[in-house]
């Protein structure tokens, strides 16, 4: 179906258009998975939409099964995930509920395995498509029809994997799931024999801990990029804080330019009793061959380097929206022809602007056809103006901006630039002009042609 | 040929003798001279401009463009010649953008511009160069915007001493004699160009900068049937270190939209006829429209 067979089906419906990107989705669900393990010691990742955990002995930590589970549903919700969740003493009964049941949070006891599974589908039973298309042939349509018939007779006419899912759902063969695997956190801690209030203590403990933290980095060949480090105070809580960088690095120097400044302004409370520092976030990061000066030609690594440090400065003191990138967009409409992205990954920037290059080959026929064809200066809002034209809809005779009328020497247009009418806002049709007016100011201009109204939107100067 | 035509071209050759030579002084280790007298430049790519310059602007050093004031009404403009208020003014975007690529083409080695201040952040395609198949210096801009001049002075050292960095280009409003000395002194040890762009009223400040520029906007002077073509009148108003060569010191400028480069003027190579031009309500401006 297309995306405009589906509108049309859904009239009135607000429709959501994104690339379809599993792997970012399996991604997305894994980091889900490694969240999860606070409720539960085992937890899998399970098809591409979801999660398997192990619960059991470990309720009594949350005040019971019923709490646990609805401590999980009521953070999900909280993220905007509408769960369905299903408690049963089977992976595959489970597994069946939660997909297939009526309600959205279901518990199910070991006596009532089959009287659960009943109702549903034989889709819920995880077979592949091809057996669910011959038991549709038979009029086999929900599992309660199985459970009657002769299981050798199923096997002989629909495999053995029917029967295997059957039996792993009410429990007669049992089934194991592959536990998500954390991968080890690359940490380095200090404790000290007691309370340290000291400053330069801590310092000098950190600065080492971070010479370690490297070390081990460098023979890993990673690179940090975010760096958390936490300090663990007498009888209050430890405090924490995380530095994220835009480039993978592990530039002694660079890290503590960073670290430095903030371990001043914490508060040591009543003196710290240990320091853990701890790699968050790693990329690969290959070692290189060591140059005698920094700046030798060493082709765009260097150049990389260089530009993440100074850009992870500029986004500790100024904040991270304060430092941007250019990306061109899909639009004709001014204001958003190009973006001004923050600069989070310099590598993954870098590869989306390449990216774009190839795969917006309008856009690049449209940039160079018309490459100087906008104003140096395009105003953040467009400012409201005065014009007199000759003819109703004609071109701008005369203007009054910032106080100032004259009448306009040169005028170039109309370029009509419509905004996009498949999206949700409102439409507009803007018909630009290029003017000259007798004090020599050169504006862009443009007429509202829905509205009447006439506004100045940027400037060559 | 008469004696006035050989001079002429006498005077114009080594005027091209004099920009070819510019930029290549740098290099020119060993051969004889003293190798601190050699400074070296960037050209402009206005052959007049780098002509009277030695070659071009120098490449280590904090160059300073005065911005163009709008044109607002009479009370704004007289609360703001009185110091009461701020005029509004727009930095000399295309001029910066031009400025930008030939330091970009003089060091590739150094192929990042980083624009400091939302004022001095131009339209990106200005950024296309060679009707927008050059996207070199789009892909290498990096836009910062600090608000206070404090953070804004913090902001363009840091860039300066990073090696990736080739041109910083700032709004440099408010900032004062300590925080030019500051750059200078720093853009002078890196042999990198910084860029200030400041309001027209900051010109009776004190300031560090190798070089002071006065940039007017002039009226394009008729109808473009690609539109309007955008021409300024730079002034230099200090050049420390060297002596300009020539009597002028006032040279035109003209946007060659196509290209995406500022062009000298050919058309306005007499300074005193384009102030004779730019005198609004001569009978020579005659409206013109063009319809699509």
């Amino acid at each position: 179906m297309t995306l405009a067979h589906g509108r049309s089906l859904l009239a009135g419906t607000v429709v959501v258009d994104q690339p379809y990107t599993p792997d970012d989705d399996a991604a997305s669900l894994r980091r889900l998975a490694e969240w999860m393990l606070r409720f539960a010691p085992v937890v899998s990742a399970d098809g591409a939409d979801g999660l398997m955990l192990d619960i059991a002995g470990c309720q009594h930590l949350f005040g019971g099964e019923r709490e646990q589970v609805r401590k999980i549903d009521r953070v999900l919700c909280k993220w905007g995930i509408q769960p369905r969740l299903a408690v049963a003493p089977t992976v595959g009964c489970a597994w069946a509920v939660a997909r297939f049941g009526k309600e959205r949070v279901s518990w199910i006891a070991e006596e009532n395995i089959e009287a659960a599974m009943s109702p549903l589908p034989i889709q819920a039973l995880r077979i592949h498509p091809k057996i669910i298309e011959a038991l549709a042939d038979v009029g086999i349509e929900r599992i309660e029809h199985l459970w009657s018939l002769p299981r050798d007779e199923l096997v002989a006419r629909f495999g053995n994997d029917l029967i295997r899912r059957l039996d792993q759902a009410t429990g007669a063969v049992d089934e194991t799931i592959s536990p998500l695997q954390p991968g080890q956190p690359i940490e380095a801690s200090r404790q000290f024999d007691g309370p340290v209030k000291r400053i330069e203590i801590i310092e000098l403990a950190l600065r080492k801990l971070l010479t370690d933290l490297m070390e081990n980095l460098r023979n890993k060949e990673k690179g940090v990029l975010a760096l958390a480090f936490e300090l663990r105070r007498v009888d209050v809580q430890p405090v924490g804080l995380t530095i994220r960088l835009t480039h993978p690095n592990r530039d002694h120097k660079h890290l503590w330019s960073l670290l430095g400044p903030r371990l001043e302004r914490v508060n040591l409370g009543f003196g710290v009793e240990e320091i853990v520092l701890r790699a968050v976030r790693t990329a690969p990061l290959p070692t290189r061959q060591a140059s005698f000066l920094r700046e030798a030609p060493g082709g765009d690594s260097h150049d990389h380097d260089a530009l993440g440090e100074l850009v992870d400065r500029f986004a500790d003191r100024l904040g991270v929206s304060a430092v941007t990138r250019v990306q061109a967009a899909e639009t004709y409409v001014p204001e958003r022809a190009f973006v001004h992205a923050p600069v989070r990954d310099m590598a993954q920037t870098n590869s989306q602007i390449s990216n774009l290059k190839f795969a917006s080959r309008a856009k690049r026929r449209e940039i160079r056809r018309y490459a100087a064809h906008r104003p140096s200066e395009l105003f953040d809002k467009p400012e409201s103006a005065r014009v007199i034209s000759l003819v109703p809809d004609g071109p701008p005779a005369w203007i009054e901006w910032q106080g100032q009328s004259a009448e306009i020497v040169t005028s170039l247009g109309p370029e009509r630039i419509a905004f996009p009418w498949w999206t949700s806002e409102q439409p507009a049709i803007r018909d630009y002009y290029e003017i000259e007016d007798r004090h020599g100011r050169l504006l862009w201009i443009y007429r509202d042609v829905d509205a009447g109204g006439w506004f100045v939107h940027g400037q060559w100067i | 040929m008469g004696g006035i035509g050989q001079a002429a071209l006498r005077a114009l050759s080594e005027k091209i003798r004099a920009i070819e030579q510019g930029p290549g002084a740098a290099p020119m280790i060993g051969d004889g001279l003293d190798d601190s007298s050699i400074k070296p430049v960037i050209c402009t790519g206005w052959a007049d401009v780098d002509g009277a310059l030695e070659g071009g602007i120098t490449a280590g050093g904090l160059h300073e463009w005065f911005g163009v004031e709008q044109v607002t009404n009479a009370l704004t403009v007289n609360r703001a010649q009185n110091g009461n208020a701020k005029g509004r003014w727009t930095p000399p975007l295309c001029i910066l953008v031009h400025l930008a690529w030939r330091a970009m083409d003089h060091n590739p080695s150094r192929p990042w511009t980083v624009w400091i201040g939302r004022k001095c952040h131009p339209y990106p395609r200005v950024l296309l160069r060679n009707r927008g198949n050059d996207e070199r210096l789009l892909e290498r801009s990096l836009f910062v915007s600090p608000r206070e001049a404090a953070a804004r002075v913090w902001t363009i050292d840091l860039a300066l001493r990073s090696t990736a960095i080739g041109v910083v280009i700032a709004d440099g409003s408010g900032f004062d004699m300590a925080a030019t000395r500051r750059i200078q002194l720093l853009a002078r040890d890196q042999s990198k160009w910084a860029l200030l762009a400041r309001p027209p009223d900051e010109k009776s400040k004190l300031s560090a900068a190798q070089t002071r520029w006065g940039v007017k906007s002039l009226p394009s002077g008729g109808q473009h049937k690609i539109g309007v073509k955008p021409r300024w009148s730079v002034e230099l108003l200090r050049c420390k270190g060297v002596r300009p060569t020539g009597s002028s010191r006032t040279w035109l400028l003209e946007w060659n939209r196509a290209e995406g480069i500022v062009n000298l003027s050919a058309g306005l190579a007499d300074p005193a006829g384009a102030a004779q031009e730019q005198t609004p309500g001569t009978e020579s401006s005659i409206r013109q429209q063009q319809t699509a």
